[in-house]
């Protein structure tokens, strides 16, 4: 069994960020799936890999943002999204990256399994 | 082959998702913004932050004359320093852009009847009335005229200001809410600007009563309507002091001439679009009644106290003036300030300048009104409003004669045009007013700079340091016939419309009156023996209060005028209970009324947010308007009509105990008199006391109405909630549960004229910044900023915390 390529994690990561300072946010998945298809990694950890390291990015990103602010954003964000914490809105945060970064990963992975099978992990 | 298909549906999902998050997400009644694009860390949310208020910037122009350099102080109020006016307002554009984009385009959007693009079906009747009213139509008139002044090339330069700002932005430069509703900042525009003017008209001259007067007309006893609701209310402090009689002849043609007015009662609903507590004072004393013996001006606008507030704070230096004041964003010049030489403001005008006629239709299709026996075509006007999350609603309005269609019936008979001075095409250069008021030398340059201004009319006060002070209730007034405008009038003849304008040279107005001040409080503009008819609704206790503090007031300082201005005392609350304290007899009230009585009697009438009086005081009078006036509640059940003036039951409990409005409905077998009702509403209000104070409720007068700041989208987590401050709407401190004092000012007009001024909230539109909320907390202590009118950059400089320098671009 091929091993899992633990550059795969650097590239989505600084890919995504350079993507999405240069792009819509939307652009984070495209190169999530691309990066996952042709580092050929299997479906289980594209997808675990895609969530934790964009869910580390956003939530990392919007902590280190909230420093910035007099009134940090959390709160602000705390109030419209119903009086939740701020640590909430961290982690809604990163959720959401986390999981459109996941999925991103794992159709990028399927694809390589379904379109070159013979170069499967 | 299972394979395939399970990578095609989560291929699919994945889309989906990705689609979901980046749309608007429509649950109804209350719409989340597109969560994917909204909390992107890298364009959403979280890059909105503040870092945009600091540091130096350099901005080339093209287009510009000279450099403009702008300095930002402690407070983030910008010091604007050019070379000459045009300049100057393109920078005051681009300042008013980067603090409140997000603020301005929304007010024009509320003013057009634009919001369900933002929050869906649940403002579609807000913007149905907008679009009736004819608000889009009054800008655009408004712009129509304005194009042929000399002036318009001014306007101009303040948009292209705004619009520098917008073009210059990015996504991620976007204002916070805009990220929140998922909003593209668009263009700025005249009709915009417009649009802001008019909805400030909506506020201060959107005012029909008629409906209300025409029900209780045809509701009530003849003598009885009357008897409540006098036409003319005793007049004790006009705001033109009786000097000398006025001698003229009004350009009113018949004056015995009675407009027809609608026979039936109106079974609908209207907005009443002056909420209580809009308002102003302005006042100015003489150099005879102070200590430095130059004239000291103040004013305080009560309007809707909102985040951002309605006000934004500037100082715009050039060679030809050095002024310094506030103005609304969206709008050029500076409203209410002063300069080197004067200072100015305004209180508004309660006159009624928007009547309601009832049209006659030729047959049921409603699209032909007879008027003075000719038939007359309406003309038709499609608004079509946008929703969030559904198909755009199209509505056609009707515009006759006297103005759009603004209510319908089921069986057109009472179909109602609206006939408001809002609506008329300018003819003068009203936008130059609060430009030209920028470079006045003296109250004769500011009567000559504020000649254009025409709506919503304002008492425009003023004093210079020449010594000074005058008043003059400015703005197009319509020439009425006696009773003219007070009921709903029958549409089908034109001489049941107004008789003309009054000439401006027979507006009231003084300079320098005897007893040394000037003063406004939107009480009755001038005394009995001024020729024009005048209606409307007319304050009757500020302006007491200020004009018997100020006919005692000798040697005053600014900080007289400060404990003045932030007075609670409350004369409509002092007046009752002196009133009341002659005709009941304490020992015939149970204890435990009696203990309240005695709490209120012990009273200083100051509306405190610590003191429980206020409250028991506001319980009481509520109670006692309702069980006196039980037979109007029940009209309100059917349409629109409203209680006689407080002013009137004061009069009625001092002088007609047995009035047979006293009696109740409810008791049939007893007749009550005022002395009945009294200890009726005594005995209420300790139950509602008492039940407050069993459920743990506060009963200080900051825990029973604190004062709500709300966000302009009215969201919590924007505004600032339950303020505890002083003041009611009948004290010179105006403040109510959302109105109140929006920009207190006094102006010591020495030889280099010294300001103080607050207002509450803060000089920036972003949620996230220090400047956003700074000055609630100064303002509800009742405490004042001193004003920088530094003539010189460099000093302002010094001490910024942002520049800003507009260069030159080829």
């Amino acid at each position: 069994m091929k091993k899992f390529n633990f550059s795969f994690i650097p590239v989505i990561l600084i890919g995504s960020a350079l993507a999405q300072f240069f792009g819509s946010w939307w652009a984070m998945p495209i190169v999530c799936a691309i990066s996952a298809y042709f580092f050929n990694v299997k479906k289980a950890i594209a997808f675990a890999a895609g969530f934790a390291t964009i869910s580390a990015l956003w939530y990392g990103m919007s902590v280190f943002a909230d420093t910035r602010f007099d009134t940090p954003m959390s709160t602000i964000l705390g109030g419209v999204f119903g009086n939740i914490s701020s640590s909430l809105v961290y982690t809604l945060t990163s959720l959401i990256g986390g999981i459109v970064a996941g999925f991103a990963c794992l159709v990028g992975s399927w694809a390589r399994h379904i379109f070159q099978p013979s170069t499967e992990a | 082959m299972l394979q395939k298909i399970l990578f095609a549906i989560t291929t699919l999902f994945t889309i989906a998702l990705i689609t979901f998050l980046n749309g608007d997400i429509n649950i109804p009644g209350n719409p989340l913004p597109p969560l994917g694009k909204f909390l992107d860390p890298f364009k959403g949310a979280w890059a909105s932050d503040n870092q945009n208020e600091k540091g130096a910037l350099s901005i080339p122009v093209q287009g510009l004359k000279a450099t403009v350099d702008v300095a930002y102080d402690e407070r983030r109020v910008p010091h604007i320093y050019a070379q000459n006016i045009e300049d100057a307002l393109y920078v005051q554009g681009y300042v008013e852009a980067q603090n409140r984009l997000f603020q301005m385009e929304f007010l024009a959007r509320v003013a057009a009847g634009e919001l369900s693009e933002i929050f869906g079906e649940r403002t579609i009747e807000f913007d149905l009335e907008k679009r009736r009213r004819g608000m889009r139509y009054a800008a655009e008139n408004a712009v129509k005229g304005w194009e042929k002044q000399p002036s318009y090339i001014r306007l101009q330069r303040y948009i292209d200001g705004v619009n520098a700002y917008i073009s210059s932005l990015e996504p991620k430069d976007y204002p916070f809410e805009h990220k929140l509703f998922n909003l593209k900042p668009e263009p700025w525009t005249a009709v915009k600007t417009a649009l802001i003017f008019k909805q400030m008209s909506l506020t201060l001259n959107g005012n029909s009563e008629d409906v209300k007067y025409t029900n209780l007309l045809h509701s009530l006893d003849a003598q009885d309507f009357a008897d409540l609701y006098p036409e003319k209310q005793v007049i004790e402090n006009p705001v033109i002091p009786q000097e000398s009689k006025y001698q003229f002849d009004t350009i009113v043609g018949d004056k015995n001439h009675k407009p027809a007015i609608f026979a039936d009662k109106i079974y609908k609903s209207y907005y009443d679009m002056r909420p209580k507590g809009v308002g102003s004072n302005s006042w100015g004393l003489s150099g005879s009644k102070t200590a430095t013996g130059k004239p000291i001006f103040c004013n305080d606008p009560h309007l809707s106290l909102g985040l951002p507030s309605i006000w934004i704070e500037e100082h715009i230096n050039t060679p030809d003036f050095n002024a310094y004041g506030v103005s609304f964003p969206g709008f050029p010049g500076i409203m209410i300030g002063f300069n080197d030489y004067i200072a100015w403001g305004e209180t508004n005008v309660g006159q009624d300048v928007e009547d309601l006629m009832a049209i006659k239709w030729k047959d049921r299709k409603a699209g032909v009104y007879l008027l003075d026996g000719k038939e007359m075509k309406v003309d038709y006007r499609t608004e079509l409003i946008n929703v969030k999350g559904k198909k755009p609603i199209s509505d056609t309005v009707r515009y006759t004669h006297w103005g759009p269609i603004y209510a319908t019936s089921h069986d057109g008979k009472s179909d109602l045009a609206m006939r408001w001075i809002t609506h008329d095409v300018p003819t003068t250069d009203e936008v130059n007013t609060f430009i030209d008021a920028l470079s006045c030398k003296s109250y004769d340059d500011y009567l000559r700079a504020t000649e254009p201004y025409i709506a919503p009319a304002q008492n425009f006060g003023a004093a210079d340091n020449i010594g000074n002070i005058g008043l003059r209730i400015n703005g197009k007034l319509p020439a009425k016939h006696n009773g003219d405008g007070r009921f709903v009038k029958i549409g089908d003849a034109s001489n049941n419309g107004w008789s003309g304008f009054m000439p401006k040279s027979q507006n009231p107005q003084i300079i320098n009156p005897k007893r040394g001040f000037i003063s406004s409080a939107n009480q009755v503009s001038a005394d009995a023996s001024y020729p024009y008819y005048f209606c409307g609704r007319f304050e009757r206790y500020r302006n007491a209060t200020i004009n018997g503090m100020l006919t005692d007031t000798k040697g005053a300082s600014v900080d007289d005028m400060k404990r003045m201005q932030v007075s609670s005392y409350s004369l409509k609350a002092d007046n009752f209970i002196t009133v009341i304290k002659k005709v009941i007899k304490p020992e015939n009230l149970q204890p435990a009324e009696k203990s309240l009585w005695e709490k209120l009697i012990a009273w200083d009438f100051n509306y405190l947010a610590s003191k429980d009086e206020p409250t028991i005081f506001e319980i009481f009078y509520d109670k006692l308007e309702e069980l006196t006036w039980d037979e109007i509640t029940i009209l309100k059940d059917t349409m629109d009509v409203r209680y006689p003036e407080d002013w009137r039951l004061l009069e009625l409990i001092a002088s007609k105990p047995d009035h047979k409005f006293f009696d109740m409905v409810s008791t049939k077998e007893t007749k009550e008199k005022s002395t009945d009702i009294i200890a009726i509403a005594l005995k209420a209000t300790y139950s509602k006391v008492d039940s407050m104070r069993i459920k743990g409720q506060g009963i200080s007068w900051g825990k029973y109405k604190p004062l709500n700041i709300f966000h302009l989208t009215r969201l919590p987590a924007l505004s600032a909630m339950d303020i505890e401050a002083n003041g009611c709407v009948d004290a010179i401190n105006a403040t109510g549960v959302s109105y109140g004092p929006s920009w207190r000012m006094i102006i010591s007009l020495e030889d280099k004229p010294k300001g103080f001024a607050v207002f509450p909230g803060g000089q920036s539109g972003n949620p996230t910044s220090k400047y956003y909320k700074y000055g609630i907390d100064t303002w509800r202590k009742g405490e004042y900023f001193n004003l920088n009118n530094s003539p010189t950059y460099k000093s302002v400089k010094e001490t910024s915390t942002q520049t800003i320098q507009f260069v030159v671009s080829k």
